[in-house]
């Protein structure tokens, strides 16, 4: 009798404990959800020492997926040849192009006094991995603060934009891509310049949201980051306008295949710089000149806003 | 003459904590080599999920290896290495692990494909946890086709777990004996 309710009370207390740690389990989501620091700052260094390993166990993997598009890229070879001559081809007549463009934009802008931008460094790094679900786009980077990472630095390709730094570690960094549910880039459509956000959706193409009724983006239009907010600096492609948008609802492929990602740079501020304090708006608020000419980019004048 | 001191009671050879703690180990491994996959870019955003293979596998077969508190860890662990957001994996897994105790004692000797449709419902479970769980914090969905093609994967590469993990099993029981049941 008393062996069987022994037995009974035990299995109360594995039920309660197994109650009790998935409820640890929810508690920890809203913990998350609050972003509290000393979470981050846990979350950074554990990472920070696991990092490496995760770097060596890596390595190997690399190794077979290399091998294997060693051997796919063996079988395909002529194709290979004729298609790299085609693209050599028209690669030359961009660079004819560029170089007329180049000298063009250097003529406007002495006329213009265009200023342009602070120059930044570069670093590269190797992208070690993602977390490999749909539910978070990040991707963790060899190098981190020993190299002048800092937080918001963006990360490209010679594509273009892959994401910016969320956090650093010593040797490693986080990146949020692009595509991340919580990526807000703003950006400038590159022909008629009318600005907006690229808004990341955890799939494989971005929203082109808040953008002005009078915009209507075309087809493959080209869409670069706008530099709003001092943190990204303008100029950097993000992606192109799909094709069959309706309703004023824009959706953008980008520019960089964020699923083959073998190594990126990270555009770093000279040593000394001050970096954009996104949260500091005083610096970024001037009173709007009243004016009735005067006419934005969003289309209002600066009158229409002040009322 | 009574045994008072620790000193005088026998070794506890037959523990199972040192498994306990290497299979703590494997799973934790595992939650890495889910990581690595990532750098393949066929299973970008989709990587198939052992570890919850590891875990149906295990809480079936040697419940008491594989306890909650380790399984937590494995999530947060994932978590922490991914900049995951901090909880949902590892809520997942959980539930998980619970799933798979239902009806333990039937399962443990039902045929393999009543197993694999119930691995089937368990990974649909875990997503459709996940989604909720997106949805609640963001109000969108990730890629569908994304999350069901990662769904798809772990179901069909159940067999390929399944054999593996059942031989390095009974390998391991062969060598050291069958003491964890």
């Amino acid at each position: 009798m008393q062996k069987r309710s022994a037995t009974k009370r035990a299995g109360q207390a594995a039920k309660l404990s197994n109650i009790l740690i998935i409820l640890l389990g929810f508690i920890l989501i809203f913990v998350a959800k609050i972003d509290l620091f000393a979470v981050r700052t846990v979350q950074t260094s554990t990472s920070g020492v696991l990092a490496p390993l995760f770097d060596a166990m890596t390595a190997p993997l690399n190794a077979v997926q290399t091998m294997v598009d060693g051997v796919r890229t063996a079988a395909s070879l002529r194709e290979e040849t004729i298609r790299l001559r085609a693209e050599n081809e028209r690669l030359k007549r961009w660079q004819r192009r560029a170089e007329i463009l180049e000298s063009e934009n250097r003529e406007l802008r002495t006329v213009l006094g265009a200023v342009i931008p602070p120059d930044r460094g570069a670093v590269t790094a190797r992208a070690i991995a993602t977390p490999g679900n749909s539910f978070s786009h990040t991707l963790l980077i060899r190098h981190g603060a020993e190299k002048r990472i800092r937080r918001g630095d963006p990360v490209v390709t010679a594509d273009g934009l892959v994401g910016y730094i969320i956090d650093v570690g010593r040797g490693y960094s986080w990146v949020l891509l692009i595509s991340d549910v919580n990526s807000r880039i703003p950006v400038l459509l590159s022909s008629s310049s009318w600005p907006g956000l690229a808004i990341g959706r955890n799939s494989s193409e971005l929203e082109l949201g808040f953008l002005p009724l009078q915009a209507q983006p075309r087809e493959n239009e080209l869409v670069l980051t706008s530099g709003h907010g001092d943190v990204l600096p303008p100029g950097l492609p993000v992606g192109r306008v799909n094709r069959g948008d309706v309703g004023g609802h824009y959706t953008l492929r980008p520019v960089v295949e964020l699923q083959k990602l073998s190594y990126v740079s990270i555009l770093v501020r000279p040593e000394g710089s001050v970096q954009a304090d996104v949260k500091g708006f005083d610096r970024f608020y001037n009173p709007l000149p009243e004016q009735d000419s005067g006419r934005l980019l969003e289309g209002f004048t600066t009158k229409d806003i002040v009322q | 003459m009574s045994v008072n001191s620790p000193l005088d009671s026998p070794a506890d050879l037959r523990s199972t904590l040192p498994t306990q703690i290497l299979i703590a180990l494997a799973g934790l491994f595992l939650v890495f080599l889910e990581g690595s996959l990532s750098t393949w870019s066929i299973f970008y955003a989709s990587v198939p999920l052992p570890t919850i293979a590891f875990i149906y596998y295990m809480r079936i077969n040697h419940p008491h290896l594989l306890s909650l508190p380790v399984i937590l860890l494995m999530g947060v662990f994932g978590e922490m290495m991914f900049f995951d957001m901090l909880g949902v994996r590892a809520t997942g897994l959980m539930i998980v692990a619970l799933l798979s105790q239902l009806n333990l004692s039937s399962q443990q000797h039902v045929e393999f494909t009543e197993l694999w449709s119930n691995f089937c419902l368990i990974v649909l479970v875990y997503i459709l946890f996940r989604l909720a769980v997106f949805f609640v914090f963001y109000f969108s969905f990730p890629d569908w086709r994304a999350v069901f093609f990662q769904a798809g994967i772990t179901m069909f590469l159940f067999p390929f777990f399944f054999v593996i993990m059942s031989s390095i099993s009974a390998s391991l029981s062969q060598l050291f004996g069958d003491n964890s049941r």
